[in-house]
Formats: C-alpha cells, sequence, structure tokens
C-alpha cells in the first residue's frame, strides 16, 4: 500500500479552488499533466474502482471469448462449457505469457505456446507437459487462471482489482436508477455490436470524461455538424442553444462521482401505442421522461453511455497525455431494421475517428493538453458553470463537478 | 471476353483516373471530388478486424452516401472542421491497381494505398486497399462503390482519421 500523509491530502486539495457562495470551481492544469498524480491515478483509482470490461453478450454461447486490456491488464473473459461467464488474467501460471493471442473466438482450451500448458475454458489447467519433472508441492490443481474480481448489471461485465472495495451494486449508488431508465427501453434486452471504434488522443483520460457531458461545446466545436450535417443531410432544424433542452432535469452527481446530464432528443416523436404501454408499465412521468428526453450517464471513473447514440464510451490512460478510447455499440437485441439503419446512422455520423465530431474533440482535447505543463504556476481551468443557479441547465458543469469532487477524494483521501 | 491487352488497356486508363483522384484530394479539391460519384455511390470504410460485415448490423469507420460524400466535403472546407483546420499535408500512394471484373459498364477493381499524413507536428500513415465499383461516365469513370479497407488492427496509433481516405 502506499503510504499517505495529512500532507498529502493538502496538495490533493490544493489543486482545487471552490467557491459556492461566488460559484467558482477551479483546479489546476497540473490534474491533466503531473506524472505523480498519474501513478496514483493507478493505484487509487484504477486498481480500486469498478471498471466497465465488456457485455455479456459478447459472449453469447459456452466457449465464447474475448481479450481486452482494461486498466492497463490482459483479461481473457470467457463463457465456460457448463455456461457460466468468468474472467482471468490472461497470462500462463508457469512464466506468465498470455494465452489467448485471438480477439475474440470459440475455444475448449486455451494453450500457452511457450511450452504447452493448457487451461481448460473453465479456467482450470488441464495439461503440463512431462509433469512428472515436479516434485509434491507442485498442485496442478490450484494451478488455473488467476480469476479477475468481476460482478454483471443487467449484462454489463465491471471488473474490480481491489479485493476489499464495495461491490458493485453500492458502488453504482443512483446511477443505477439511470442506468435501469435507459436499458429498461430494451424490451428484449440489449446487445454489442461488432466494429467498436478502437482510436486515441493525446491528451488526458480525464479530458474526455468532462467533454463527453459539455452540451456547452456542441453549437462551436460541433458546428460543422450542427450546421451542415444536421440541416442538409438530416433535414433538421440547428436547435436553439438556450431553450433547447427546456424541462430537461438538472445535471447531477449520482453519487461516487456518477453523473447524468439529460437533454431533448434531436429528432424522433414516440409513437403514441408505445407511449401508452410505457406509461403504464413505468409510470407516466418516467415513461415520457424516457421518450421525449435523452441522457448521458458518467459512470466513474472512465466509463460513459451516449444513450442517444448508443455507445458504450471507456477510456484508458498509457501516460498523462496519452489515452485510448473504445466505442462499443449498445443497441437494442431485437429492433426493426429501419430503426436499427437509424441508430448506426446517429451512431456514425458523429462518432469514431472518422465522425463528423470526434475528431473536432480529439483535437481541442489535444490542444489543452499542449498547454498544461507550461502554463503559469497559478493557471487555473474553469469549470463554475451554473454553480449557483439551483436548477443548472444540461450547458452547465455540476456534472463535471461531481466527477471532479470524486477525483478530489479518492485521490486525496488517507 | 475481354483480351489481355484490354486488360491491360483499361488498367492504365484506371490508373491515370486515380491518380487524378488522388491529386484532387491531396489538393484539397473536395467538391470537385465528390463529382466523381454517381448519384447512388456509398464511400465506406468497415470495421478493422472484419471487412466482410454488414453496414446493417455492425458498425462501419465511414458509411457514406452521396448526401454524406458531399457534406463531408463541405464540412472539411469549411472553417469549423477543427481536426483539418488547419489542414493537413498529405500525399497519396496508389499502387497495385488490378482490374477484377468487367461486366458491360461496370468495372470491379482494387488499388493498394499509403497515405502520408502531417499536421502540427505530427506525422500519420494509414495503408490499406481499395476496393471500387467504377461505371463508365462519359470518356472517364465514376465511383459506384469506394471501399476503404484498411490494414491496421486499431487506429490506436494514429489517433483519429479526419482526412478523406
Amino acid at each position: 500500500m502506499d503510504t499517505l500523509t495529512p500532507q498529502r491530502r493538502h496538495s490533493v486539495d490544493s489543486l482545487f479552488v471552490e467557491d459556492p457562495q461566488v460559484g467558482v470551481f477551479r483546479f489546476s492544469p497540473k490534474v491533466y499533466c503531473d506524472p505523480d498524480l498519474f501513478r496514483d491515478e493507478q493505484k487509487r483509482i484504477f486498481d480500486r474502482c469498478w471498471l466497465y470490461a465488456g457485455h455479456e453478450s459478447e459472449l453469447a454461447k459456452p466457449g465464447d471469448f474475448l481479450t481486452r486490456r482494461v486498466g492497463g491488464r490482459p483479461l481473457l473473459m470467457v463463457r465456460g462449457a457448463d455456461n457460466r461467464i468468468r474472467l482471468f488474467h490472461n497470462a500462463c501460471r508457469h512464466r506468465g505469457a498470455m494465452v489467448c493471442r485471438e480477439r475474440s473466438g470459440n475455444a475448449r482450451a486455451f494453450t500457452c505456446f511457450y511450452h504447452y500448458w493448457s487451461y481448460a475454458n473453465d479456467g482450470r489447467l488441464i495439461a503440463v507437459p512431462e509433469a512428472e519433472s515436479y516434485g509434491p508441492g507442485f498442485d496442478q490443481s490450484t494451478m488455473g487462471l488467476y480469476p479477475v474480481r468481476f460482478e454483471s448489471y443487467r449484462g454489463w461485465i465491471f471488473v474490480n482489482f481491489s479485493r476489499d472495495s464495495m461491490g458493485l451494486i453500492e458502488y453504482l449508488a443512483e446511477a443505477r436508477d439511470l442506468l435501469d431508465m435507459i436499458l429498461d427501453q430494451d424490451e428484449d434486452g440489449s446487445v454489442i455490436l461488432p466494429g467498436a471504434h478502437e482510436y486515441s488522443m493525446r491528451a488526458n483520460w480525464k479530458m474526455l470524461m468532462e467533454n463527453t457531458v459539455d452540451i456547452y461545446h456542441l453549437n462551436s466545436t460541433h458546428s460543422r455538424f450542427m450546421r451542415d450535417y444536421l440541416p442538409h443531410v438530416l433535414g433538421l432544424k440547428t436547435p436553439d442553444p438556450r431553450t433547447a433542452n427546456d424541462g430537461a432535469m438538472s445535471p447531477r452527481g449520482l453519487g461516487n462521482g456518477h453523473a447524468v446530464i439529460e437533454y431533448k432528443k434531436f429528432s424522433g416523436v414516440a409513437d403514441e401505442a408505445k407511449r401508452k404501454a410505457w406509461q403504464a408499465k413505468f409510470g407516466v412521468e418516467r415513461a415520457n421522461q424516457m421518450l421525449d428526453y435523452t441522457r448521458t450517464l458518467v459512470l466513474f471513473p472512465n466509463t460513459l453511455f451516449i444513450e442517444q447514440r448508443r455507445v458504450i464510451r471507456t477510456t484508458f490512460p498509457l501516460a498523462p497525455d496519452q489515452s485510448e478510447i473504445t466505442g462499443f455499440p449498445l443497441m437494442p437485441a431485437v429492433d426493426d431494421p429501419e430503426v436499427r439503419k437509424q441508430r448506426l446512422d446517429i451512431y456514425l455520423s458523429f462518432l469514431g475517428p472518422a465522425g463528423f465530431a470526434t475528431p473536432d474533440d480529439n483535437e481541442v482535447m489535444e490542444l489543452i493538453q499542449k498547454n498544461c505543463a507550461g502554463l503559469p504556476e497559478d493557471a487555473m481551468i474553469d469549470c463554475s458553470r451554473g454553480m449557483t443557479s439551483a436548477h443548472p441547465k444540461p450547458q452547465d458543469e455540476a456534472q463535471m463537478r461531481a466527477f471532479w469532487r470524486q477525483w478530489r477524494e479518492t485521490m486525496g483521501a488517507a | 471476353m475481354a483480351s489481355a491487352a484490354d486488360h491491360a488497356a483499361l488498367r492504365s486508363e484506371l490508373e491515370a483516373f486515380l491518380y487524378e483522384e488522388a491529386e484532387m484530394l491531396d489538393n484539397w479539391q473536395l467538391m470537385e471530388w465528390t463529382a466523381l460519384f454517381t448519384e447512388d455511390a456509398i464511400y465506406r470504410a468497415p470495421a478493422l478486424d472484419d471487412p466482410s460485415r454488414d453496414p446493417a448490423n455492425s458498425v462501419f469507420l465511414i458509411n457514406d452516401d452521396l448526401p454524406r460524400i458531399q457534406s463531408r466535403a463541405r464540412q472539411l472546407l469549411g472553417e469549423t472542421a477543427w481536426a483539418e483546420n488547419p489542414r493537413s499535408m498529405t500525399r497519396r500512394l496508389i499502387t497495385n491497381v488490378r482490374v477484377v471484373a468487367v461486366e458491360g459498364d461496370t468495372i470491379r477493381a482494387t488499388a493498394n494505398f499509403l497515405i502520408q499524413r502531417s499536421r502540427m507536428e505530427r506525422i500519420v500513415t494509414y495503408v490499406g486497399q481499395y476496393r471500387y465499383k467504377l461505371v463508365r461516365a462519359g470518356t472517364g469513370f465514376k465511383f459506384a462503390e469506394r471501399i476503404v479497407i484498411l490494414a491496421q488492427d486499431t487506429l490506436r496509433s494514429q489517433g483519429v482519421m479526419s482526412i478523406i481516405v
């Protein structure tokens, strides 16, 4: 364990200025570029928080597996012959090489090619060539793949690399209700479609957590999307940012750093039959909220769900100024083909390395990063929008402050 | 049946067309470039791990019809495609042009590409194969399908793909 001192708490707190009376919330750009903070984040955040790792629909049949790096660790996720999903470190118990080098597939066993040790798809070590050379202290039955702690919520698989952190349900706090509101709309369940976007940015991972719930930047950073694609390809009116989201609930923290913003759907009016059915099922107010508004959810530390675009987005830092970003398309398992096409259009027009918005987000985050280390010692990033308002708007920054308060707490706690 | 000589002549004609296209893109003559497409054209880049998937049931990197191709070009030429303002400097090497099949006025062909993109002190490359369906149009060709198969397993090292590839 790292050693923590009162000085350390102070040094993290000193990165922030928060004054609710005058509505000021600011933080030092060091949070984006300091190498010591980056190292601490690995231990305090990525080794202790629940991290989205995958979706049960990606492992549909017994033997289905996928490999993925989560929190800097190569993992093997596999549905065993007994139909149970398990997660392992993708590492041979002999010398530690990765036992599976495919991205996904179906297998009964995984063999490390170094010395041909083999593991069943439930993780048991089932073959060791020339095993007679080992002494009595070598107990093959205890040499299965290292399991990884994980829990699923409605198909979303989260991992935790700490044994003593709180359980997933407690961790999700009020975010669970928002996840329910989103996932209840997929009446036959949800599936991850193939084709996840895997790209990167030369900027700190936390910027993506802010940028994805920043409504304020839509009309400036995404001007080309709002003023060309929206009107000229989709035939939709560019919304007036001051009134576009009237009626949406205020952005708010959901506990443990999670947060939500809500805004009006750009297009599409729910058919009345569906509205009636949902009103009966979920209550009038909740059904209308589900149908007329759309939400983006921040799951601290590094997972986002953009309901309108149906993307589960994760980011993992490789360095203070280098982050991997992955976008997984989550769609209703049963979908009308025409509606599915619309969903995919909405997804792809905005998102991804060649989308009409993502490259511009990357551009601005990289411009911030280039400045971070060289700004004056007392320079601050401003995150104060809507702080004195009793009812902050989606285009305010309350959702980001919820993230930062949790980050400050996690990084500074004794 | 087309003879070997016919194929060689066609390939040479195609090469000239594709080199002109590459020059247009490198020179940012993007509206002129959009005129190289048929009304029902598609411009696609499938996911990197499996180019054979159906765009109706998986996510691509690019899946443009003509209105989107035109919007993409207009956006990139406007001032607010921030990722390309200032613009990237590119040079495209188009090689290994092969005529795959000829049916009447429709030609299926492939070509390999290497695009170097330089911008704001960073150089990235995109490498892959184009798979074309072309139709005769006057003295030249038009793209009915222009499919980009990237020979890369992720875009992690490039970051994004904000130019027309």
